[in-house]
């Protein structure tokens, strides 16, 4: 199951919901790979004790000219293709500028003469390797000291397997690196060790989860756009209702099956009503927010968008994460919520038909029932919110 | 004119709170009387500029009212005849975005626009359309006017779409006779964050004390560092952890970066954006005070004399 692990906004718990529900599947001897695919500020490493295994470049191939074999002022025909102003003509020769170039290949293809080679433009680096996760996890103190000297010496630890991209400083195309970072194949030996199983739970599953950069421009598009899932994390404020749908009308448009996952719950509860002055302010109701304290559950029933998980405000989970530590046992209510997610996916991954489709026939009607429980399943019937037309159109 | 752009690396540090809570204090240096209003005779302090385009949430803290109305028009898409089309593959081969897998139909969000695929189709069924990938919008808002955007969903260009927004509220600026661009910039250190960085006079660095939000900050004032744009730090929500509160300050200390100033994490900051204010004007005193302090010392370390 690809799971991916986004929002619109920044800051809304990404890195945190997707490390530490990596973490909890591994424990539960699921097989887990995690993708950090937000490139531009890769932070999923800070929080495990990743031995690194594999750095590799990733390049994007730009044209260089062979001036021998250049035609000049006669031709200009790769001057005149490249969209992206990477070549020019200026005095007697054409000019590349590596920086610009999108690594389209056109250039070359118009050439007549074969005078466009190419070198290649650092993009940035993938980094590979492995965690180890303590099969007790969620039981005991997940301070980073004990972490490390727990997991990584521990052999029958369950493993989860890491991948993240860094975008090299001053580099504008991540999305190269985003497609060479996103799909890691889960671990394949099988952990039959000390794995507690949870009550329901019909064997491994194979989870490969990526984090994904904020926004829903170009950079997430290619981080989502061939997952199984899209879990929505959002906070309850005006700033994370408003992304929340934008991300949402993303994963509409997309046809990406998707459910919310709303982080510190609970942190703005009577900000609307109380503290605002709700009686003068029309804007934070024009912003889309509710009179109410929670702006995002509301919207999200009002939408019919399924609420998978709801992870309440903690402030000792806050202080866990600030430090790249796991939160899991920071406070007994964010390790229940947590708890919950995972095996919410654990049965939708387990009811798959296929190795790879949980997704088939189940739809998000299925979905929404899982994830609001009494109350009547509302069917998402807007367009793109079925599974049925997903695209699949990427090479990778 | 200046112009000082608000950026962060990590998403989630205040980026636009600050912003808004800047442009607040500058309205009130200017027009200390408080009568003068937006359209009033006074000159703007600043223009605003929202550059986080492609999940901009100022004007929810703002309220513009939208004077102009532009369409975002950038690159071209490709379009394929169903009709011409053979199905040969020689496009899918030579895309190399993965946007022409199942010919004739075409990932949009996907493509680049490169027109690799019309220049080889041997039916010449590929045409490349104009590609409309959003708005933006020139307006009016208690501090003085805004230009800001919206990206169309999965649309690409975003960086092109904040040059033209930097540009067009520079170009404001200049008319009204305004010393200072505000920009509000995008988390990362990529495309956006590179249009909006470049050619701008100071950057102030909004973080938070958390691993994270250092280690991007790291990153981003790597990116400051590259594009030679002078940097200051401003702490968010310092009380969230008073050791990482400790190694920002240090890391600050380290590089030569100022620090203009510590916020607490404080409900104020929540409280006004569901109001729709600015920090300034939901607590004047407390908050407002900070803010004042770290506009007079962005003011300080940024003269005029410096824009070209």
């Amino acid at each position: 199951m690809k799971l991916a692990i986004a929002s619109g906004k920044g800051g809304t718990g990404k890195t945190t919901v997707a490390v530490n529900l990596a973490a909890l599947l591994a424990a539960r001897g699921h097989h887990v790979a995690l993708a950090d695919c937000d490139v531009e500020e890769p932070n999923a490493h800070l929080f495990l004790p990743v031995e690194w295994k594999t750095r590799e470049q990733c390049t994007l191939p730009v044209p260089r000219v062979n001036e021998a074999l250049c035609l000049g002022a006669a031709c200009r025909r790769c001057v005149d293709a490249c969209r992206f102003k990477a070549l020019a003509f200026m005095g007697d020769a054409v000019l590349d500028f590596p920086d610009l170039c999108h690594g389209c290949g056109l250039c070359a293809l118009v050439c007549p003469t074969g005078a466009l080679t190419y070198a290649t433009r650092l993009v940035g680096e993938v980094r590979g390797g492995i965690a180890r996760i303590r099969p007790a996890m969620g039981t005991n103190a997940d301070r980073p000291d004990t972490a490390e000297r727990d997991l990584v010496h521990t052999e029958a630890a369950p493993v989860l397997r890491f991948r993240d991209g860094v975008l090299r400083i001053g580099e504008a195309m991540a999305t190269p690196l985003i497609k060479a970072v996103k799909d890691v194949p889960p671990p394949t030996m099988p952990q039959p060790g000390p794995v507690a199983q949870g009550e329901g739970v019909q064997g491994p599953c194979a989870f490969v989860i990526r984090d994904c950069p904020p926004g829903v421009a170009c950079a997430a598009i290619n981080a989502v756009h061939d997952a199984d899932l899209l879990l929505l994390v959002a906070e309850p404020s005006p700033f994370g209702l408003h992304d929340l749908r934008l991300a949402v009308g993303l994963a509409r448009h997309l046809r990406l099956p998707h459910a919310v996952v709303l982080n510190r719950a609970g942190m703005g509860v009577g900000m609307g009503s109380g503290l605002g002055c709700s009686g003068a302010t029309p804007s934070a109701t024009a912003a889309g927010g509710t009179p109410a304290g929670d702006p995002v559950r509301a919207w999200t029933e009002r939408e019919g968008v399924p609420l998978l998980g709801v992870i309440p405000f903690s402030r000792a989970a806050a202080e866990c994460g600030a430090t790249g530590s796991l939160v899991h046992d920071a406070a007994p209510e964010v390790r229940a919520a947590y708890a919950a997610l995972a095996d919410a996916l654990e049965k939708m991954a387990g009811n798959a038909a296929g190795p790879r489709r949980p997704w088939d026939g189940m739809g998000l009607s299925g979905l929404a029932g899982l994830a609001t429980p009494g109350t009547a399943p509302r069917v998402a019937d807007e367009s793109g919110a079925t599974t049925g037309g997903k695209e699949r159109t990427c090479a990778r | 004119m200046r112009q000082i752009v608000v950026i962060s690396g990590k998403g989630g540090t205040g980026k636009t709170s600050v912003t808004a809570a800047l442009a607040a204090v500058a309205r009130e240096s200017a027009a200390p009387a408080g009568g003068a209003r937006a359209g009033g005779t006074h000159p703007p302090a600043l223009v605003l500029a929202d550059c986080d385009v492609d999940a901009s949430d100022l004007h929810l803290l703002l309220a513009p009212v939208v004077r102009e109305r532009h369409d975002f028009h950038s690159g071209v898409l490709a379009r394929i005849d169903a009709a011409l089309c053979t199905r040969c593959g020689s496009c899918t081969a030579a895309c190399r975005y993965g946007a022409l897998d199942a010919p004739p139909r075409v990932a949009r969000e996907m493509c680049e626009g490169c027109g690799a695929c019309a220049h080889l189709c041997p039916e010449g069924a590929v045409a490349l359309d104009e590609r409309h990938c959003g708005e933006w919008y020139v307006s009016d808002t208690r501090f003085g006017p805004m230009v800001h955007a919206a990206l169309g969903i999965g649309e690409e260009n975003s960086g092109k779409l904040v040059s033209t927004v930097r540009t067009l509220a520079r170009e404001i600026a200049e008319a009204l006779g305004a010393d200072t661009v505000l920009v509000d910039g995008s988390p990362g250190v990529g495309c956006p964050v590179i249009a909006s960085l470049a050619g701008a006079d100071t950057a102030l660095l909004v973080t938070e004390p958390t691993v994270s939000a250092l280690h991007d900050l790291e990153r981003v004032h790597a990116l400051t560092l590259h594009f030679g744009v002078r940097a200051a730090v401003l702490l968010n929500k310092a009380d969230i952890h008073v050791g990482m509160a400790r190694r920002i300050e240090a890391f600050c200390a380290e590089h030569a970066l100022p620090l203009l100033g510590s916020l607490p994490h404080s409900p104020v900051f929540m409280g006004a954006q569901f109001a729709g204010l600015s920090v300034p004007e939901f607590a004047p005193h407390a908050e407002g005070a900070l803010f004042r302090e770290v506009w007079n010392s962005l003011r300080a370390m940024t003269p005029t004399a410096t824009g070209d």
